[in-house]
């Protein structure tokens, strides 16, 4: 980490990555090609290196490390690789009779100097996987991965700058003050991942430049699960959605249930035999099982689950270990609605289930929070599942299963309301990233001087049938007759 | 308006579109229907009320606003369903079976802040994009055009659903109210300075907003050989310089580069048009308050500025009219060459050749809009490749506005994708016509567009699909149609069930039915009185 990076560190930065940018060099399509290879290439070389990291930041499982960070990077540089030529190339568009004669296109052109910040609960995929939509865009980009990962943001420091062009991508270290040195400056898009509160402060400052912003934020992921489910199928995926991410601490993990009072005894039983399948007896020895990301956080998920309201409702796990900064999975049934635990987003390896008489009164306790990133049901039912889809608002849903959905590079990925605004993967982190130009082209006949003072009646009634693209009101009109 | 009052605007609207009600097919239409015959029948009203506040001359009040305003809810129309329609999204091998779906919804409650200079146009457009998306709306029309103001406080209840959308006046202290509220979206239209608190606010509570701005819009003028080209091309300046609202307009032209041989024919070329087009001044708006009166004024008080005066520079404080003024190479450091001008003062920039413009323009903050005169096919690559501007407009101005359907009229802020930003503009060929025969025989099931001719408020629904003729308008037609009607086989039913006085005809003709469809289609947007409705279900 730079000793004193202030405010004067981060406007040298920026000013050299904007002078790399209007030299005009990252807009070439050889140059985007260049850097997406380049990365492809690190994740190919480098794998041990980001595995070591994730291991040592999360305890993250090798297997997770390379499904949920590894192949979702590479996956995302080729998708990229594969189409960016497509997404660079202007988009025809049809034109009016109003101006005819006339061509139009919309061109995709780089905003110029980006800001990404990332998370720390999937360090190398949130950092990388936005700086990957912002090279495909043609713009410099200045990454600032999270301090609360730091194995993973030092070997972004130390490595990428060898795969990469660096006056035009920049990884800068550091926290609060560093972050702030930084927000100071003016940037021509900021991405931040992260939680809402913080989401605010970056807006704020993204306001005095008028930058825009994507926002990747969280929210209370709900799951509603139905009778009529194969229980066993739905459970593996409820299961590996949650636990199976970090152990919970994923912004799309599934962060609480919802399920009839009949139904939650069977669907509990079932969660323990497939956690015990999973993990084990004893889940605080598994493998298996990301840690909890630091004290902090650990003492945060202890305030969840010791808080007197839910105390009596485990039904399963509840052991900790704080050496260790690990929890096992733990199932609370029939949480109070006024506990801590339904209040905030839960982020750790804990699933407490509420229970109703109907599962369509979930939708009103689902909408009665805030906008979460996702939502989930488990149903065989579709007139349910249309329900669902037109009643309940989420950053993204899935009908039974969980999470997938960040993997299809075809659906954006981003939040609404209290989970966020804009969003990425595939084209649209292209899009995020890039300025839609609207270019108009006309020649110099076709001219229609009812445009132009001084104004007379008779090019009042012509105009009036140009604008609405009438045809017909304007031969009318220079015959003289109209609806007046 | 106390806090009290905006509070409890904003949560009347919340509670009403928590009810569900604006995310129907059949409320958005019936507002934008609404909105359509606000437009047809108040437009006295509103070409008084832009006079009022503008001195607007009615013709630039229709070319300007209505007619836009026309041509976008009509556009709404005809695109809602399209747009409404969750489309597919193909998904990996690894994932079957898997379906894929992009479901646009409405955000919620939206507040709309709209400027002076279009005051009517600027307010109702971002409507019709949050009507179409199925949101709640509260809208807060500029004070400084308190005409236009009180006009839609009083016509928007008047037509649209009061519930859901309102109309809110009042000055900054209640815009400031406003931002305290929490929004799903906020679409603000005006200076930069407002649009950074009205951002700051806006971050806490995580609202998206959508800006529209301004800057200083640049026109290049390359040499044109052709004098035909010239004339035309200098009309088109003037018509993006002082045609509109005097100049206090967007995507109007600031200034204008030329390189300094060309720079005479220019100025000629100019002053000839103004005299033209301005034989007096009637046609001519007005400065729209007296602080923009001071701050232009002041613009060319410098001694140093006002030297470079080639044309016009005459005030009037009373009036607060403006000449049309020229000036020649001002000095780039004054304050007119920095902040736009929103004004009817055009300077001259003069380079040595016109491809330094490109240079000159990058210098500076990115415009609303760069406008370029030429025929050079290589300049025109390098000023789209190497200039960033919210659009780019080629051999003509303002008119990418018009088009504005089909281009996306954008800051750097807008998406073209779905309903997350209000103006839906997505633009996909329509093929209808796959052959002519087949168009004719399937027309009745294929034709998308609905003709209703009626000022009533007629249930749509309780009409059967087919051809409807007014009784009054039976007897020639009847007449006409009786004496074909056996080659044609054509009948009569009964009146429709509603009680509206109609007869309904089917023919199984499907070339008289394609030709009264066609006449229908054609004479739909010109209201002119047709002796038949079509009804397609």
């Amino acid at each position: 980490m730079e000793g004193g990076f202030d405010g004067a560190g981060a406007a040298e930065v920026v000013a050299e990555l904007r002078e790399s940018f209007e030299s005009g060099r990252t807009r070439s399509f050889e140059w985007r090609v260049a850097q997406l290879k380049g990365i492809a290439r690190l994740i190919v070389e480098k794998e041990a290196e980001i595995t070591a990291a994730l291991d040592d930041d999360l305890a993250k499982p090798q297997i997770e490390s390379f499904i949920g960070e590894i192949s979702m990077v590479r996956e995302s540089c080729r998708f990229a690789l594969k189409e960016l030529k497509r997404w660079m190339k202007p988009e025809k568009v049809a034109t009016s009779v109003t101006t005819f004669p006339s061509s139009a296109k919309v061109v995709s052109e780089p905003l110029g100097v980006v800001l990404i910040i990332s998370a720390w609960n999937y360090p190398f995929l949130l950092s990388i996987d936005p700086v990957i939509g912002a090279i495909a865009a043609g713009n410099a980009v200045v990454l600032k991965p999270s301090e609360v990962a730091p194995a993973t943001s030092s070997f972004f420091a130390r490595i990428l700058p060898d795969y990469v062009d660096n006056s035009c991508i920049r990884v800068v270290e550091g926290s609060i003050p560093e972050t702030t040195a930084l927000l100071d400056q003016k940037f021509d898009k900021i991405l931040y991942t992260g939680n809402a509160r913080v989401g605010r402060i970056v807006m704020t400052a993204a306001a005095k430049h008028l930058t825009p912003v994507v926002l990747e934020l969280g929210g209370k992921c709900p799951v509603l699960v139905d009778s009529n489910v194969d229980i066993k199928v739905a459970t593996r995926r409820i299961v590996a959605g949650k636990w199976g991410c970090n152990s919970g601490q994923a912004c799309i993990a599934p962060d609480y249930i919802i399920t009839t009072k009949s139904f939650a005894p069977k669907l509990v039983d079932a969660l323990k035999i497939t956690l015990e399948k999973f993990y084990g007896k004893d889940p605080l020895e598994s493998a298996d099982l990301s840690r909890i990301v630091n004290s902090n956080h650990f003492k945060r998920l202890m305030n969840l689950l010791d808080d007197e309201k839910v105390s009596g409702t485990i039904v399963h796990g509840g052991q900790r270990n704080e050496k260790r900064l690990r929890i096992a999975p733990t199932i609370l049934l029939d949480v109070p609605s006024d506990s801590l635990i339904m209040k905030e987003e839960v982020f750790g390896p804990l699933l407490p289930i509420v229970t109703v008489d109907e599962l369509r009164e979930g939708f009103g306790l689902i909408n009665s929070k805030g906008k979460p990133l996702a939502a989930y049901l488990f149903t065989k039912d579709r007139k349910l599942e249309e329900k669902f889809v037109k009643s309940v608002s989420a950053g993204g849903m899935v009908i039974n299963d969980t999470i997938l959905q960040v993997t299809n590079p075809r659906l954006p990925f981003g939040g609404v309301g209290e989970s966020g605004m804009g969003s990425y993967h595939g084209k649209f982190s292209f899009d995020a990233f890039s300025h839609k130009k609207a270019v108009l082209s006309r020649g110099f006949g076709g001219d229609v001087s009812m445009r132009y003072p001084p104004y007379t009646a008779h090019k009042q009634k012509i105009l009036r049938g140009l604008i609405t693209g009438n045809i017909i009101a304007v031969f009318l009109a220079l015959i003289g007759w109209t609806r007046h | 308006m106390e806090s009290v009052g905006v509070e409890g605007v904003a949560n009347e609207v919340r509670t009403d579109y928590e009810s569900g009600k604006t995310r129907s097919l059949a409320w958005r239409r019936s507002q934008l229907k609404a909105l359509q015959r606000l437009l047809y029948e108040e437009e006295e009203g509103m070409f008084t009320a832009l006079k009022q506040d503008l001195g607007k001359h009615q013709a630039e009040a229709y070319r300007d606003e209505v007619g836009i305003l026309i041509k976008s809810v009509n556009y709404a129309l005809e695109n809602l369903k399209k747009w409404m329609t969750p489309c597919r999204v193909p998904v990996p091998l690894l994932a079957f079976p898997t379906r894929g779906e992009l479901v646009p919804e409405p955000l919620g409650v939206v507040l709309i802040f709209s400027s002076w200079n279009f005051p009517i146009g600027l307010s109702l457009e971002p409507l019709i994009g949050a009507i179409a998306a199925g949101n709640a709306i509260v809208l807060k029309p500029s004070e400084l055009a308190p005409a236009s103001s009180n006009f839609l406080a009083k016509s928007v209840p008047k037509y649209l659903d009061s519930m859901s959308v309102k109309v809110v006046r009042g000055g900054p202290d209640v815009g400031q109210k406003l931002l305290e509220q929490k929004w799903d979206k906020i679409f603000f239209t005006g200076s930069s300075r407002v649009a950074r608190i009205v951002m700051a606010a806006a971050a806490k509570h995580l609202t998206p907003v959508a800006v529209e701005l301004g800057g200083k819009s640049p026109a290049i003028f390359d040499s044109l050989s052709s004098a035909r080209d010239r004339k035309v091309a200098v009309e088109r300046i003037v018509g993006a310089k002082w045609v509109p609202c005097s100049g206090q307009v967007c995507i109007g032209v600031d200034y204008v580069l030329v390189e300094e041989q060309f720079a005479p024919i220019l100025i000629d070329q100019l002053k000839a048009t103004l005299e033209k087009f301005y034989p007096r001044f009637d046609c001519l708006s007005r400065i729209i308050n007296e602080q923009h009166f001071q701050r232009l004024s002041n613009l060319i008080k410098d001694p140093s500025v006002a030297a470079t005066i080639i044309h016009g520079g005459s005030l009037d404080s009373e009036t607060l009219f403006i000449e049309p003024t020229i000036l020649l190479d001002p000095p780039l450091d004054a304050e007119i060459m920095n902040e736009e001008i929103f004004g009817p003062l055009l300077p001259i920039i003069t380079l040595k050749k016109i491809e330094d413009s490109i240079e000159f323009i990058r210098a500076r903050p990115k415009p609303l809009v760069i406008y370029a005169f030429t025929k050079d096919e290589k300049l025109r690559s390098r000023i789209t490749a190497e200039t960033s501007s919210g659009s780019l407009t080629f051999n003509d101005t303002m008119i990418q506005v018009l088009s504005l359907c089909n281009l996306i009229f954008i800051t750097p802020w807008h998406r073209s994708r779905s309903f997350h930003c209000l103006l839906v503009v997505r633009v996909r060929r329509i093929a209808i016509w796959r052959s002519g025969w087949e168009w004719v025989r399937t027309v009745p099931r294929q034709v998308l567009l609905r003709h209703v001719q009626s000022h009533e408020s007629r249930a749509e629904e309780e009409l059967p699909a087919g051809v409807h003729v007014p009784v009054p308008a039976m007897g020639c037609m009847e007449a006409a149609l009786h004496a074909i009607r056996l080659p044609l086989r054509l009948r009569h039913s009964a009146p429709s069930p509603a009680g509206l006085e109609t007869r309904l005809i089917s023919t199984r003709s499907p070339l008289l039915l394609a030709a009264m469809i066609t006449a229908a289609i054609i004479c739909r947007n010109n209201r002119l009185y047709l002796p038949f409705d079509i009804i397609n279900r």
